[in-house]
């Protein structure tokens, strides 16, 4: 059995910037979260980028599965990342910075749906524009071959089926602790929840989704 | 069949991502930032960056500047206001100052002053002067003015003597006038008794040395202590000079009565602590009453010399006693 990275999205970060030296790139690499984030409030931009490095992939992430709209994601990915430099300097070392950064882009995603909440039910019928129908699209590009890309694709769309069915509190459940790499604690402090509340939310999720794959192979 | 141990060890699993389900979910195709968005988002860090640094560099050289005189302007101006109040005060006292200092109310005339004083009534302050004049007293006096206070009653009230002589009652209230009014009234009183007491002490007996006991310091105290009056509240001795015949020696009692506590405090402080000095020359003269007896009685013994001799006497400490109209016509007509 192939050992697997507990957290995914560490798996696939992006290259480090050809520009940043190779020196203070492995300097930066060295620090936690925290303290890159105290040298960026100094002014250090590097820290920011090695920040960037980290996170903005799970972020992303986050974002595109919990935003009812897939022209949002990007914005709301945006607008975190800026919102973090404009709370810089008041930024204290309490929880962890995931935590602290994955707050603002939820915040964010709520501050939209309450804006846009009539406009979102009138389009609840048509998911041609969902994030989720993106990813459908994703997936039909990165098959293969045709008999594998078949397969996949029915899995595939089976399994965001089975997420897009899920309530929202599992789903971000779900999508943190899978895609984002997120342990139950931090969970717990970005939802305002308890950690068994969690722990629940999950395993409902988990039963759930099962249960949809189990019928969907049945009905094949 | 699923047991719940089973499901226990197969959400473990799926938190560890160690089951079929967790798998599946690994190798579903996931959303990615652009390029694009990767490189606007760290340009727009950078150039946050780069405008906090920049700020930052404009602060440092604000303080830079005001540290070498860049910005002057605000503390002067932070510092004109207090300055003008300043120079404005000063200005002020250096002028009141000027104004009193010229006043004729030296100690050396205070040692003129005739003899009469011993029976000169203390004027009645206005009602509404002893508190501030209490409060200057003090201020004057350094918040000694104890001791000082009998040597300064004396004084005052050998200048004020011939004034209330002329004044017909004291006014209890206080002027309607201003205090630069009050001021000029009281010079002017001032050089009138000046020059009467002068010549009488010229022509008829030598000053009183009523300053001798009287330290200089004290005498100091004394004019800081009757500017402080004056400017306080208006004396008695303002009153209206036409009504001068009246008898102010027999208001004295309501003078005294209408007196204010501090007032009558001083009052028994002088009287407590007279020189010696003073109660000699006080002897030494006779109550006008018992004078003009004297004369009635120098005239019943022929002698009209000695009588016209003590008469001009009489008038010059008596000059506004109100003798009686055939009595000074007889006395005036004596032969030389």
């Amino acid at each position: 059995m192939t050992e697997r990275c507990l957290y995914p999205q560490h798996d696939a970060l992006p290259e480090q910037s050809p520009a940043k030296p190779a020196r203070l790139r492995g300097m930066h690499a060295e620090l936690s979260d925290e303290s890159l984030m105290q040298r960026y409030q100094h002014g250090d931009v590097a820290a920011f980028g090695e920040l960037y490095r980290r996170h903005s992939h799970g972020l992303y992430r986050f974002i595109a599965w919990q935003s009812p709209r897939a022209d949002w994601v990007d914005e709301v990915a945006q607008d975190s990342w800026a919102s973090l430099h404009k709370a810089a300097e008041r930024y204290e070392v309490q929880a962890s910075f995931r935590t602290y950064l994955y707050q603002i882009a939820r915040n964010r995603l709520i501050d939209l749906l309450r804006q846009h909440q009539s406009l979102l039910a009138s389009e609840l019928g048509g998911a041609e524009d969902s994030p989720h129908a993106a990813l459908e699209r994703l997936g039909e590009a990165s098959a293969d071959t045709p008999e594998t890309a078949l397969a996949e694709k029915q899995r595939a769309a089976q399994l965001q089926a089975a997420i897009g069915t899920l309530p929202a509190e599992q789903r971000e459940a779900l999508v943190l602790q899978q895609f984002s790499g997120m342990s139950l604690e931090e969970i717990a402090v970005l939802t305002g929840a308890a950690q068994e509340t969690v722990k629940s939310r999950l395993r409902y999720a988990m039963q759930k989704l099962r249960a949809a794959l189990t019928y969907e192979g049945e009905q094949a | 069949m699923s047991q719940p141990g089973d499901d226990d060890r197969d959400f473990a699993a799926f938190l560890a991502g160690d089951d079929e389900l967790s798998a599946m979910l690994q190798q579903l195709p996931q959303p990615a930032p652009s390029a694009a968005l990767d490189q606007a988002i760290l340009a727009q860090a950078a150039a946050a960056v780069a405008g906090k640094a920049a700020n930052d560099n404009a602060a440092v050289q604000a303080a830079n500047d005001e540290q070498a005189g860049g910005v002057q302007p605000y503390r002067r101006s932070r510092w004109a206001a207090p300055l003008g109040v300043a120079a404005s005060l000063l200005l002020t006292v250096g002028v009141a100052w000027h104004w009193m200092g010229g006043k004729p109310e030296a100690p050396v005339i205070l040692a003129q002053e005739p003899v009469a004083e011993a029976q000169a009534p203390v004027p009645a302050a206005a009602p509404a002067a002893p508190a501030a004049a209490d409060a200057l007293k003090e201020s004057a006096t350094g918040g000694n003015a104890a001791a000082p206070q009998p040597v300064r009653k004396q004084q005052e009230a050998a200048r004020q003597a011939p004034q209330l002589a002329r004044a017909p009652a004291p006014k209890t209230g206080p002027e309607s006038s201003g205090g630069h009014d009050v001021a000029r009234k009281v010079q002017q009183a001032e050089a009138d008794k000046h020059d009467k007491t002068e010549v009488a002490a010229a022509a008829v007996e030598p000053p009183v040395q009523l300053a001798a006991p009287v330290a200089p310091a004290a005498e100091q105290q004394a004019v800081g202590e009757l500017k402080a009056r004056r400017d306080a509240a208006p004396a008695p001795v303002l009153a209206d000079r036409a009504a001068a015949g009246a008898n102010s020696i027999h208001t004295e009692p309501a003078k005294a009565a209408a007196a204010p506590p501090a007032e009558a405090r001083l009052r028994a402080l002088s009287t407590t602590a007279k020189p010696a000095a003073r109660q000699a020359s006080a002897a030494e003269v006779p109550t006008a009453e018992e004078w003009l007896k004297q004369i009635d009685a120098l005239l019943h013994d022929n002698q009209p010399q000695k009588a016209r001799e003590e008469w001009q006497r009489f008038k010059q400490h008596y000059p506004d006693y109100p003798v009686d109209e055939a009595q000074r016509k007889r006395l005036d007509a004596l032969p030389q």
